[in-house]
């Protein structure tokens, strides 16, 4: 039964739509696969944990854009799926990177916390965003409502309801001050 | 596409989460930028008189001694015209006053912090540590980081003078927060003279002139903007010469004699004159060359000092050189700073006594005389950032603090030679490597000779991209002294390291034998 009615949802989705919302879903994807590795380099003298994830993000988005490319007549819901949430998951490691930090990374260095008495902490290094994080980031989010629109009407709704979450939490979480 | 209005709003929570919060911190956030000065509030460029540092004048003097008394304090000063920004001063100057001595003579400077408690706007204890750059100093009087004067403190600075004459600076160095004092202000020259220099009757006086170029970024309201980019710098968009904004400086038709340092607190240069004329570099950090260097343009690192002679006799009056900045990879550039200042030619009179630049200046540096062989050790030092460290072969401050001032990168021997190996990996960053207590010649960089203005005696290498430097140097005196890297927010960072000069015979002062002291407990400046 399932299998019925994901292959009606699949000859839902138009083919005049696909050629345009998936050409464009190619070229976002490819964007932020080269931004990842472009930025690979520098994040790997950083902390090389950093660098290999850069490499497998980039690894993986481009992946991505092969797999879309691939002249069938629409992508897979569980392709897209795959790489709606992955965007997502890619999305969220970036705010997190940018906001709170990430909890396994080296962070930055307490710098004289035991240095003296009354010496106070160092101030923290700015988490600066830069252009090209912006545009990547652009990038990722658009591709995630191409993606988002080409999945079957159910799935889709499943997966936009996921996304609002997903934002209000983000929002709350700024709002409540937890995002700095 | 088949997206719904209640899909699209929904899609567009998530959107506008994920982008608001970067968006946010780009344009107004923890960075400052929104605050900083637009381009169109700034004075247009050489449109502000240049200014010289003011000289200090000692409260005492005997037959062997100069005293001096400096205070830190906050100052409001003019640096941009019409706005009052408040600095960290040396004596209520910016630079601060310059001390000129003669070789010989020691000088006892009591450096009195008066600092507040806490910096208003950035909220840090503003304790300091002055660090006579140059100067082969005891290690208690170096400037050693950790050795603070906290606010309300005082401490007296003895500097022998023995050394050559050359072009020293003293300079905040407290740990972990030289980048903000002496972005602030707390900088300034030293000179010292000795009879060889006197006797090649070089450019002085008016014509000796001191160019302390730094950059800073401004507030709207003319206070000054302090970012640290992630740990890797603090790149000002306004260019400061002597206090002043890309100033205008009137030349007379003859040579000049200037003394140039990049007091910046990240920024490399790399200065030319406007039409590529050639000048000649007649010192470097450690004093002067052995003769007379043609260049038509120098990288220039944080803290170095060159000092070069510009004859303006060949150009008619009224006309405007400019002294422009190639920017080396890994500044950050921003509009005119291209430019650093101007000099307009003017046909007043001049005297011709010192209008001269001999053929030969210094040719017995002991530094310079040093040959390869006289290595008895090699030693490397990978400067690098690592884990999100800003490291010295792998180590930092940190670890000299956790060692309770033990640990140390190096253990030569007094009066032995050694070569020092520095290496920068990145690509991505410089660093402009400072080794207190001695003068170095560079041997190669990357294998080949060393660029045509570094060849003189120095103290400070500029460490390029994928760039290894070799040094050699002899270790006179005793005693623990720091290594570090002269971008300032590396060196808050952490990015120091200290090695000890043993000497067999004796042990070294500890850089904590004269420790500072609340002033009120103060004794007399003047013995």
């Amino acid at each position: 039964m399932t299998a019925v009615v994901e292959q009606a949802d699949r000859q839902h989705t138009t083919r005049a739509a696909r050629s345009t919302s998936i050409d464009v879903a190619i070229g976002l994807a490819a964007l932020a696969c080269i931004a990842h590795f472009v930025e690979a380099p520098r994040h790997f003298e950083w902390w090389p944990a950093s660098g290999v994830a850069f490499v497998v993000i980039g690894v993986l988005q481009g992946a991505l854009a092969l797999a879309l490319l691939r002249p069938s007549p629409s992508p897979s819901p569980r392709l897209v799926k795959v790489g709606l949430w992955g965007t997502v998951a890619v999305v969220v490691l970036y705010l997190t990177s940018r906001t709170v930090g990430l909890p396994f990374s080296p962070g930055v260095p307490v710098h004289g916390a035991k240095l003296l008495p009354g010496m106070p902490i160092m101030p923290d290094g700015d988490k600066l965003v830069g252009p090209v994080d912006l545009v990547t980031l652009v990038a990722e989010v658009a591709l995630i409502v191409l993606l988002l629109g080409l999945l079957p009407r159910r799935a889709r709704r499943r997966a936009s309801n996921g996304l609002m979450w997903c934002g209000l939490s983000i929002w709350a979480l700024a709002i409540l001050g937890a995002l700095t | 596409m088949k997206l719904s209005r209640r899909d699209l709003l929904k899609a567009g929570v998530f959107a506008g989460a994920a982008t608001a919060l970067p968006l946010q911190r780009m344009v107004s956030g923890i960075d400052g930028f929104s605050r900083r000065m637009p381009t169109s509030k700034l004075p247009a460029p050489f449109t502000v008189p240049f200014a010289r540092p003011k000289g200090a004048t000692p409260v005492a003097t005997t037959a062997t001694t100069d005293y001096y008394r400096i205070d830190m304090r906050p100052a409001q000063l003019e640096i941009l015209p019409g706005y009052k920004t408040v600095t960290y001063a040396y004596n209520g100057q910016v630079p601060g006053p310059t001390i000129r001595v003669a070789q010989g003579r020691e000088a006892v400077v009591r450096h009195t912090n008066m600092l507040p408690k806490v910096h208003d706007r950035l909220g840090y204890e503003p304790w300091t540590s002055v660090h006579l750059h140059g100067s082969a100093s005891l290690p208690q009087y170096d400037g050693y980081a950790s050795d603070i004067t906290r606010p309300g403190e005082s401490k007296d600075y003895r500097y022998p003078d023995f050394q050559s004459s050359r072009t020293l600076w003293y300079h905040d160095h407290g740990v972990h927060h030289t980048a903000q004092n002496a972005y602030q202000g707390l900088l300034a020259m030293y000179i010292m003279t000795d009879p060889i220099e006197q006797a090649l009757n070089l450019p002085s006086g008016e014509f000796d002139v001191p160019l302390m170029i730094g950059d800073a970024m401004f507030e709207r309201d003319g206070q000054l903007l302090f970012t640290l980019d992630d740990e890797s710098g603090m790149w000002g968009d306004v260019f400061v010469v002597n206090g002043r904004p890309w100033p205008n400086m009137q030349v007379k038709r003859r040579k000049y004699r200037f003394r140039v340092l990049d007091n910046c607190i990240s920024r490399s240069l790399d200065w030319r004159l406007s039409n590529n004329a050639p000048f000649h570099v007649i010192a470097t950090d450690g004093g002067l060359t052995d003769a007379p260097i043609e260049v038509t343009h120098i990288r220039h690192g944080n803290a170095e000092r060159y000092e070069v002679i510009i004859d303006f006799a060949n150009y008619s009056v009224g006309t405007k050189l400019q002294l422009m900045n190639d920017s080396p990879p890994n500044n950050r550039d921003d509009v005119n700073m291209d430019r650093i200042m101007q000099f307009e030619v003017v046909g007043d009179s001049f005297p011709t006594a010192d209008n001269n630049m001999p053929a030969v200046l210094n040719p017995n540096n002991p530094v310079m005389a040093l040959q390869e062989s006289d290595a008895v050790a090699t030693r490397n030092f990978r400067f690098r950032r690592q884990n999100g460290q800003w490291t010295i072969n792998g180590t930092t401050w940190a670890d000299v603090v956790a060692s309770n001032y033990e640990f140390t990168l190096a253990n030569p021997v007094k009066d032995s030679v050694e070569i020092w190996t520095v290496e920068n990996p990145s690509g991505g960053w410089f660093h402009p490597v400072h080794i207190h207590l001695v003068d170095f010649k560079i041997l190669d960089r990357n294998g080949l000779p060393p660029h045509p203005w570094e060849r003189g005696p120095k103290d400070v290498v500029y460490l390029g991209e994928v760039e290894t430097v070799r040094l050699l140097m002899r270790f006179e005196g005793r005693g623990k002294y720091m290594m570090h890297c002269h971008n300032l927010v590396h060196e808050d960072h952490d990015m120091m390291g200290q090695f000890e000069v043993i000497d067999p015979a004796q042990a070294g002062d500890s850089p904590f034998a004269v420790p500072a002291r609340p002033i009120a407990q103060m004794g007399p400046l003047v013995p």
